[in-house]
């Protein structure tokens, strides 16, 4: 990690309710280096959302009490609103989850794409500007010319005449292109992908995704994709981390992750995918905890299998298992991957070793997936 | 693959055929067309033929998985073979009885034997009712004995799908999603019905959730030997649960088969392409599914389809045949056919298929 796009250092988010604070994001550490595409992976609640939302500056409603976004080296949070609102959209752009609502239904693709333009990294509204450019056709006519490319580039096969549709004229697959034409009409340097693929079929989901793989090859984007599919996951990012409950529970290059799965909950949900060669597995047990009243030890101590008594009372620090891969649970030795864990890791706390490693000795065996079964469907 | 393992699912195959000669469920031309109305008169100005001929049959205690896009008439099957919908035309026989027949007195009292789980569940259970009525709801409905009786049932089946019987006095709004589909599915199994359409039952839940459900609804079936028919979009999922599967595509089945067969060597171009598309988290499941095949534009408006073949907007095999008339389902395994002129002798276009 030379020279990062963006590093998020200790972030906690809190979030004022009825019952108490909520604390969501409860200090998470990752970064996404140029170029590259990283995933954030988990599942519903676990704050995959508000990670991403927090970096773009889209909650007005919480609290970051502790923590540093530093986009290019510049810490975002301590920028004022306005600063910020110049770096949304032109510098760091955002696909949102569910292309059916996240378009305005009154207006047509084509306004919607002008505004990008228009607005692009500008600070609100000036009355000098908008007269400028109620006087000036030329930006628009320019503009215009630049949105119907941005189309064709997304594959849409008539772009002239989806830049004056609706978004209601247009199938799932139609407004997702759209939505990623509009992302990247800015030429942004990040882009953050919010379960693109999720609200469409899986045929149209995987050329959506071969797409976006390949413009943001082609203008080497970085990208921050959030998804609750870890094959998914696997299809496109080159690092990997998984969430759960706030925390990152687990961080590892992706060929990494998948040969060498750690962390209880990444095993609990690989196991869980159902998969064409080795069948479907348990699931696992129980659910997230609350938010308002967070475990003191691990928070994903209670649906463990391994837990111990000590798991609910220390904090799993996240630790260093191997050369670029970072695991937060009690099963595993390391030096801790953060300096501020330091003294935390003085006071180790023993509950043995991982009993798949200690079993068989192969870190790929026990029930994780892997092995082959014998019924037909690998012989194609 | 080997010898041992060829005789195996021949075996397996015979056994279903025998299954197959009595089956549980049998569905034969099965239509639903919706119609449209058009201008201030609602002057009928076509239909919407959702369900376009679908025929399958369901031995007694498999699973029969139905996969497609969306818009493929899946859920409309499903939904026309209970009546949910009322079917423009065909034959749904369940449990010996022809249920598009049946007269509305007649249909009530049979829906003991035919129940559905729906898709999400928060929207599929009563808010303002408590878990225990809402479980109880079928069984005062068929008059399941007195209320000591259905609250026994009630705890049972609490414990069938692993709820504390403490849950039996909450709300819906103070459950998880896979708790209130847990509810969903205990109220379809109440009156211990023959058969049950799932219809996308886990595509609202995580993963580490929807195998817990999963494993729950296959104890179900081992135990009283209940009939599903699993509609899903997600092909891995099927390959997991269901027995046999079928391929809709624009209110048609295209393919149909013993999952094994469907998954080791896809027979229809669409079913391919799909299988195709599945992401997977292993190497070994990368080997398992067809190279990716990306196809052509979207599914067409089902008010205009092509004519002849329906997939053929989008195939990268077609040709002139495919246009002038629509394929029969040929054969292509002991249990297994597939709706495409790739597999007619008559053309010689089918040396193509490798």
């Amino acid at each position: 990690m030379a020279d990062p796009i963006l590093e998020v250092k200790n972030l906690h988010v809190h979030f004022e309710t009825h019952d108490g604070t909520a604390e969501v994001i409860n200090g998470i550490d990752f970064a996404i280096d140029r170029g590259e595409t990283a995933a954030l992976v988990g599942e519903t609640g676990c704050g995959k959302s508000v990670t991403v939302k927090s970096i773009m500056g889209l909650l007005p409603s919480a609290t970051i009490p502790e923590g540093e976004i530093r986009y290019k080296g510049e810490d975002v949070l301590s920028l004022s609103d306005a600063e910020r609102h110049s770096r949304r959209g032109k510098e760091m752009s955002m696909i949102m989850q569910d292309p059916m609502t996240s378009l305005n239904p009154v207006l047509t693709v084509g306004e919607q794409m002008m505004d990008v333009l228009k607005w692009q990294g500008r600070p609100r509204l000036s009355l000098s500007k908008l007269v400028r450019d109620a006087l000036s056709t030329g930006a628009k006519a320019e503009h215009r010319k630049r949105a119907i490319e941005m189309l064709g580039e997304v594959e849409i096969s008539a772009p002239e005449r989806v830049f004056e549709s609706y978004p209601v004229e247009l199938s799932g697959g139609m407004r997702q292109r759209v939505l990623i034409a509009i992302a990247l009409l800015s030429e942004p340097d990040l882009l953050i992908a919010d379960e693109p693929g999720t609200a469409l079929d899986v045929t149209t989901e995987a050329k959506v995704l071969d797409l976006l793989d390949e413009l943001v090859e082609e203008r080497d984007t970085s990208v921050l994709y959030i998804t609750h599919d870890l094959g998914v996951a696997r299809e496109v990012s080159d690092r990997i981390n998984v969430m759960y409950a706030g925390e990152i529970v687990e961080q590892a290059p992706t060929a990494d992750l998948f040969a060498n799965p750690q962390h209880p909950y990444t095993r609990g949900l690989l196991e869980s995918i159902p998969t064409l060669s080795t069948g479907i597995g348990d699931g696992i047990e129980g659910h997230l905890p609350d938010y308002t009243n967070p475990p003191a030890g691990c928070r994903f101590a209670d649906r463990c299998p391994h837990a111990e008594a000590a798991c609910h009372e220390a904090y799993p620090y996240p630790r260093q298992t191997g050369a670029d891969h970072a695991t937060a649970c009690h099963l595993f030795d390391g030096l801790p991957a953060r300096e501020r864990h330091e003294s935390l890791a003085a006071e180790r706390v023993d509950i043995g070793t991982a009993p798949w490693l200690s079993a068989g000795g192969d870190t790929h065996s026990g029930d994780a997936p892997g092995d082959i079964s014998a019924d037909g469907g690998t012989d194609q | 693959m080997n010898d041992s393992a060829y005789t195996t699912e021949s075996t397996a195959a015979a056994q279903r055929d025998r299954d197959l000669d009595d089956p549980m469920v049998t569905v034969e031309n099965l239509k639903k067309h919706f119609p449209l109305f058009e201008g201030i008169f609602q002057k009928k100005a076509g239909e919407v033929r959702a369900v376009d001929g679908v025929s399958f049959s369901i031995a007694e205690g498999e699973t029969f998985g139905l996969v497609g896009e969306s818009g493929s008439g899946k859920t409309t099957t499903g939904r026309s073979m209970l009546r949910l919908t009322e079917p423009t035309s065909g034959r749904v026989e369940i449990d010996g009885k022809n249920v598009v027949d049946l007269s509305d007195g007649e249909l009530k009292r049979f829906r003991r034997n035919m129940q559905i789980v729906h898709q999400d569940p928060s929207s599929s259970l009563n808010p303002r009712h408590r878990v225990k009525s809402i479980i109880e709801a079928p069984l005062k409905i068929h008059d399941y004995g007195d209320s000591e009786a259905r609250l026994e049932r009630v705890e049972e089946l609490l414990d069938m799908v692993d709820l504390p019987r403490e849950f039996m006095y909450r709300y819906p709004g103070q459950l998880s999603g896979g708790q209130k589909q847990r509810v969903g599915i205990a109220r379809a199994v109440a009156l211990n019905p023959k058969f049950v359409v799932l219809d996308e039952p886990t595509s609202a839940l995580d993963v580490s959730v929807q195998a817990r459900i999963i494993n729950i609804l296959e104890e179900i079936q081992e135990e009283f030997g209940i009939t599903y028919l699993f509609i899903t979009h997600d092909l891995s999922l099927l390959k997991n649960v269901a027995d046999r599967i079928g391929v809709m595509y624009l209110g048609r089945l295209v393919e149909v088969g013993d999952v094994d067969s469907v998954f080791g060597s896809p027979q229809h171009p669409y079913s391919r392409a799909l299988l195709s598309a599945i992401s997977t988290i292993s190497e070994e499941d990368e080997l398992a599914k067809p190279d990716r095949i990306t196809l052509d534009g979207e599914v067409p408006d089902p008010r205009e389809k092509p004519s002849g073949c329906a997939f053929r907007s989008r195939c990268a095999h077609e040709f002139d045949a495919c246009a002038v008339e629509e394929p029969e389902l040929y054969e292509r395994g002991p249990d297994q056919v597939a709706r495409c002129f790739l597999h007619d002798d008559r053309f010689e276009e089918g040396a193509e298929w490798e």
